[in-house]
Order: structure tokens, then C-alpha cells, then sequence
């Protein structure tokens, strides 16, 4: 079985946005970079999470169903970053280098339109980084 | 056609409207039904025209007075599209049909044969009262005549009335078997924007579509946030 994340910034980028879209639930976090999961937890914290749940999430000790509500949570996060781009036509490609940790490279969402209005649209970008053998991500953004 | 629990007429705005002033201000009795042969505003849900000309269409609406907590509204729609579908077989042989959440009446070619809708008035904490408007397309049920079809929605709206005030959870069973989407992975298209994808493996008990995911995540899809739903290529 190939492990998550272990293609290029190109196959992960998708199957990341993939997973955000059909809600596999466990592949979004797996494909999540240890700094990602770190900030996504910080953020959760600070907003009222239960540290000590905080904690049993970032060392894989949750339940189930402590497990299902956070990642419900950051589903419903990650999706209303990509909320306004149709997920069925939106091409990612692989642009330059990335700047939230050093290393990273950006994969950039766009929507083609009609010739006559230009080139594609840029409609969101998706940053990865080679992090322990594989290719992670750290960050999702929407253009919206 | 007019009697303690029946009224007819020949044009109207719609049948919904007409049953709902009935509920409302004359306080109809639990199946009480208006039959319209000539809609001018054949609304479904989300207010989308009905798109068969009156011609070739019955259509009914029914007072229902189901003993519902409020946070069950939505299986109203459930049992009046079971009484829907009951109502098509009852007048056609051979078809095969099925149900498509929330509202619909389909064919094996994925084709709008019935639709209906549910308009669901709310008391503090449950359901006081609802209209059911219940369309069927005639020609697709081969040319039936219109008012053995009528019959036939009446008979099958009243069962599914019963049946739901009998066991509001195996009206729930009953719809996700008859469902045609239940097993398939489609799109939930959202209001106002947004999307939601799984294989679906029925509704849950507050008449919400459920989705799972590969990873076994499971969504559930409110009718009120809901635009459309479309079959996975």
C-alpha cells in the first residue's frame, strides 16, 4: 500500500483536495504535515479545545468519536476555504516556492475560462513540503 | 367535487395554497383534500415550477395533522413521497420507479415522473400541522386516466400519513429502500453555496440524507440547506 502522501507536490495536492471534497476524514489529517497538525491544534486551543483533548489528538490517543467531531470541525474549516470553486473542473499546478517553512512548494488551484476572457484563474493555492520521506501539506487557501 | 373533506376546482393558483388557507382558517380536519385540475403556479420545493402542462398532470394536495416533534418535520416528506410512490404503482404495472431525496418520483432512466412537497407549520416544539402536495405526470404513467390517479394519491398520501404516525422510524426504513440514490455517491449541492460528497446510505431519523465517506465520515444533509442532488459520473 503506498503511503499518503508519498508522491509528488502535484498527486498530493489533489488527493488532499479530494479528500476535502468527499470527506475522507482521516486521509485529510494524515496528509496534514506535523507542523500543519501542530498549528491546527494551537488555533483549536486557543479558540476553547480541551488541552488535555489537544493533546491525545496530536498523539493519536483520541476515541473515535473525539477523533470524527475535530476532523468534522476542520473539514467544515478547510471547506469554506474552497466554498466558491467548483471541485469537479479546478486544475492544481505546480507554481514556485512557498513561505510559511522553508522548503515548501505552492500548488496553485485555477479554473479555466472561456479563451476570450484570458488564461485561467487563479482560485485558490495548496502549499506542501517533504516531510518525514513524504510530501505534506501545510497549509489550504482559497482565493475567496 | 365538493364535500366535508374534498373540495375540486377547475383553475386554481395551486392546490397547496388553496389546502393551506383550509388548514389555517377553517382548521380542516387531518385529510382533508384539494384536487385542482388546472394549476397556474404548479410549485415544488425551493418554489421550482412543475414542468409538465396541466394537461397531463394530477395533482392533489392533504391536510396532515401527524404527532411529530418538531425536530421531525422533515419526515413528512419522506412519508408523502412513499405515498407517492405507492400511488404510481398502484395505477401503472410494470414500471420500474423509485425515490430520489428529497422530492422526487423517478423512472430507471433517472426521468421526474412525481414530485411533492411539504409545507410544515411548527407549534413550540412539534409539528401542528402540514399540506402535502403530491404531483404525478399522467402521460409517463401511460396516460392513466387522471382521476383513478387522483384515487390513487389520495389512497396512497392517507397511508403514508398513517404510517407515520405509526412508526415515524420504519417510515424512515421504508424510504431509504425505496430510494434510488441509497448505495450511490453523488454531490450534494448546498445552499447557499458549498458542496457535499459520500455513497448514501440512507436518511436518519430527522429525514436528513446520510453520506459516508471512504473513511467511514459520516455527513448528514439537512433538506433545508439543500439546492440539489446529482448522481456521481
Amino acid at each position: 500500500m503506498t503511503p499518503v502522501g508519498s508522491g509528488d507536490p502535484l498527486t498530493t495536492a489533489q488527493a488532499f483536495l479530494g479528500a476535502v471534497a468527499w470527506a475522507d476524514h482521516t486521509t485529510v489529517w494524515e496528509l496534514l504535515a506535523p507542523t500543519a497538525r501542530h498549528a491546527v491544534l494551537e488555533l483549536a486551543t486557543r479558540r476553547g479545545m480541551d488541552p488535555l483533548l489537544a493533546a491525545r489528538l496530536r498523539e493519536g490517543a483520541a476515541t473515535t468519536e473525539e477523533r470524527d467531531d475535530f476532523l468534522a470541525d476542520l473539514l467544515h474549516g478547510l471547506r469554506a476555504e474552497v466554498a466558491g470553486v467548483d471541485l469537479e473542473t479546478v486544475r492544481c499546478v505546480v507554481g514556485e516556492g512557498g513561505t510559511t517553512v522553508p522548503g515548501s512548494v505552492l500548488v496553485r488551484l485555477v479554473a479555466d475560462v472561456p479563451a476570450e476572457l484570458g488564461a485561467a484563474v487563479p482560485v485558490g493555492r495548496i502549499e506542501v513540503v517533504r516531510s518525514g520521506g513524504r510530501w505534506a501539506v501545510v497549509r489550504l487557501d482559497g482565493a475567496s | 367535487m365538493t364535500d366535508a373533506a374534498h373540495r375540486r376546482y377547475r383553475v386554481a393558483i395551486n392546490a397547496e395554497t388553496l389546502a393551506l388557507a383550509w388548514a389555517r382558517q377553517e382548521a380542516g380536519p387531518s385529510g382533508s383534500v384539494v384536487v385542482v385540475d388546472h394549476e397556474i403556479s404548479p410549485r415544488g420545493r425551493l418554489g421550482r415550477l412543475w414542468p409538465h402542462p396541466a394537461q397531463q398532470t394530477a395533482v392533489l394536495a392533504m391536510i396532515w395533522r401527524p404527532t411529530l416533534r418538531a425536530d421531525q418535520a422533515d419526515l413528512v416528506w419522506l412519508a408523502a413521497s412513499l405515498g407517492l410512490l405507492a400511488a404510481a404503482r398502484s395505477v401503472t404495472a410494470e414500471r420500474e420507479m423509485g425515490l430520489s431525496w428529497p422530492d422526487a418520483l423517478v423512472d430507471a432512466g433517472a426521468r421526474r415522473l412525481g414530485e411533492v412537497r411539504a409545507e410544515v407549520q411548527l407549534g413550540p416544539e412539534r409539528v401542528t400541522s402540514a399540506v402535502v402536495t403530491a404531483r404525478l405526470d399522467i402521460d409517463a404513467l401511460g396516460n392513466a386516466d387522471r382521476d383513478t390517479v387522483i384515487a390513487a394519491l389520495v389512497d396512497g398520501l392517507a397511508t403514508g400519513a398513517a404510517d407515520l404516525a405509526n412508526d415515524a422510524d420504519r417510515t424512515r426504513v421504508s424510504y431509504s429502500a425505496a430510494c434510488v440514490l441509497t448505495g450511490r455517491r453523488v454531490i450534494a449541492r448546498l445552499l447557499p453555496r458549498g458542496t457535499a460528497r459520500g455513497t448514501v446510505r440512507g436518511v436518519d431519523a430527522h429525514g436528513r440524507l446520510e453520506l459516508v465517506s471512504s473513511t467511514g465520515f459520516v455527513e448528514r444533509v439537512p433538506l433545508v440547506g439543500l439546492d440539489r442532488v446529482e448522481l456521481w459520473p
